[in-house]
């Protein structure tokens, strides 16, 4: 199986909120759904098992790490970005945006 | 509920319940407490958790067992700080440990064990050459 981003195919959703959330500040499990709900205005609740589904992979891709905290619980870790990780997103982003810009101009030429 | 949660973990292969198991199960009971007010909104959460837990197991009993170092925790310290209010030569010695440990990952995914071996030893010296720095400037470490 490919890992994430290595074969340069769009980020699914549930993986570019991840990041989108993680660009911001190191988050825990709960933090993390419940950034991503509010991030998507409600939209996108991710389930336990999508969100660890997901956290796992971009593990193992090398573009989140994850960390304990000495302030925090034992079955509380935190994720953050790597520079590999926010790459990643950036690379997205630019595409999302590429693509939008395109819709956006066939939109304009439309309704002249 | 919490019992059939368990359960269905269970169904995970013993690496992710290994790293995953006490996450999963404490982000679980958070979601369960705050959907608890209404029945409905509860009903829904505890369906689509297991319409999330049971697609979930299948593609993580699918997959190989990670690299072992890929899911290693690292310690919180060498990049929490923001690098703004960190001073120069801090900064620098913080950049070193994350390259080193970049390198070290790359070479533990692509089983490059003596790579890894070499930005191991790398990754140790940088982290005591950044704890000496933190400690000249009086930072916490």
């Amino acid at each position: 199986m490919p890992k994430i981003g290595e074969e340069r195919e769009p980020l699914s959703e549930p993986v570019f909120l991840i990041l989108t959330s993680l660009a911001e500040e190191p988050r825990h499990g709960y933090a993390l759904m419940a950034d991503i709900d509010a991030l998507s205005n409600g939209r996108v609740r991710l389930s336990t098992g999508t969100l660890y589904g997901a956290l796992s992979r971009l593990l193992e891709a090398g573009r989140i790490e994850r960390f304990a905290s000495d302030d925090t619980a034992r079955d509380k870790r935190w994720y953050r970005l790597t520079p590999a990780g926010r790459a990643l997103l950036a690379a997205d982003v630019e595409r999302l945006r590429q693509l939008t810009r395109a819709a956006s101009a066939r939109l304009r030429t439309k309704e002249v | 509920m919490k019992a059939v949660f368990r359960a269905v973990l269970h169904l995970y292969p013993q690496w992710h319940r290994r790293l995953f198991g006490a996450e999963m199960k404490s982000v679980f009971e958070r979601g369960r407490q705050v959907h608890r007010a209404s029945r409905v909104a509860y009903a829904r959460f505890v369906a689509k958790e297991l319409c999330g837990l049971i697609p979930g197991a299948l593609r993580a009993r699918l997959r190989d067992e990670p690299c072992e170092g890929l899911l290693h925790e690292w310690p919180a310290t060498a990049t929490n700080v923001p690098a703004e209010i960190v001073p120069e030569e801090v900064a620098r010695a913080r950049d070193l440990v994350t390259a080193h440990l970049d390198h070290l990952k790359s070479a533990i995914a692509r089983r490059q064990f003596e790579r890894a071996r070499f930005y191991s030893t790398q990754d140790l010296r940088a982290r005591e050459g950044l704890r000496l720095v933190r400690k000249k400037y009086g930072l916490a470490e």
